[in-house]
């Protein structure tokens, strides 16, 4: 594993003055891809709250069925991996690195859990014929949550994969030496990728499990 | 590096302990006999959550205006459209079905 006083001093690319006019912009760059995932799941949210006001009926049946146990340990598993990559991050700006790879490797296997939870828990929906279409076991008002329950929780496991494959990579590359605890734009970046896509699950959990529960 | 450092710790276990509160309050709230003061409790504590993880583990709150202005328009622009989209919908004539 290569010190991260690397004989060779970090570099900002092209076309970059610094080191921090680079990490401004990258900050700045993906806050705006950050503001447009807000935006492509406010779609859902306003698809689910539209539905709610002509359905609220059904969706209170249909939140019902949704697995509240499972889905707060989903959240509790999300929300402990968002606190360990921002440990991960410190530990590298602290040049930790091996701490940082071991810290980034959790990120990634709590991912994959809550994945397997929430695949677990779609599994069980299928079998109580809650799935959209044929053989739907309820109303059209029903029907309707649970298209954007899937469509909008089946996007963020696309996220949350992405996520997984990208704490992986990073935790490979730290391992290789490729990032110091004075130069890391990649690893910072990813976190905050990681902690948009728990925020984001946060507001899924209460819309789905939480809101229409009486 | 961050020009401003790492982080304390204990700044970002608190604000776990934060979230984690928020959480079990937020599971808690569904099951009290509030009535139609669910929807807007349960999503001011997931938002309330939402906001402790941008400001301090995304570390909005260290960030300069021009990113908290790229942060607050998109979700102006949401707020914006799901008030429309409520507007349109609470005001639509709705016509008697076709004989």
């Amino acid at each position: 594993m290569t010190s991260s006083t690397d004989a060779c001093e970090p570099r900002p690319a092209l076309p970059f003055a610094s080191l921090q006019q680079q990490r401004i912009a990258g900050r700045f760059g993906l806050w705006l891809f950050l503001g447009n995932e807000i935006l492509f799941f406010g779609g859902f949210v306003i698809a689910y709250a539209q539905g709610r006001w002509t359905h609220p009926d059904a969706y209170i049946a249909a939140s019902a069925h949704t697995d509240l146990l499972l889905g707060g340990i989903e959240s509790l598993v999300l929300l402990i991996s968002s606190f360990i990559a921002s440990v991960a991050l410190r530990s590298l700006m602290l040049d930790r690195r091996r701490t940082a790879i071991r810290l980034l490797l959790a990120v990634a296997v709590l991912g994959l859990l809550f994945l397997g939870l929430h695949g677990k828990e779609w599994s069980d929906e299928i079998h109580e014929h809650l799935l959209p279409g044929h053989g739907f076991d309820g109303s059209g008002g029903e029907q309707l949550f649970f298209f954007i329950y899937y469509v909008a929780t089946g996007f963020h496991g696309l996220h949350v994969l992405i996520g997984v494959v990208l704490m992986a990579v990073l935790a490979q590359r730290l391992g290789q030496g490729r990032y110091s605890a004075r130069h890391h734009p990649a690893v910072e970046l990813s976190i905050l990728y990681w902690h948009l896509v728990d925020g984001v699950w946060m507001l899924l959990f209460t819309l789905f499990y939480l809101v229409d529960r009486t | 590096m961050n020009a401003r450092g790492p982080l304390p710790l204990r700044t970002l276990v608190l604000v776990l302990v934060g979230c984690l509160v928020l959480l079990a309050a937020n599971i808690g709230a569904a099951f009290l006999p509030i009535g139609s003061w669910h929807a807007p409790v349960s999503i001011a504590l997931g938002l309330s959550e939402a906001a402790l993880l941008l400001s301090w583990w995304m570390e909005l709150r260290y960030s300069g205006t021009l990113l908290r202005i790229a942060v607050l328009l998109p979700a102006a622009w949401l707020v914006l459209l799901i008030t429309l989209i409520a507007l349109d919908d609470a005001t639509r004539v709705h016509l008697p079905p076709l004989p």
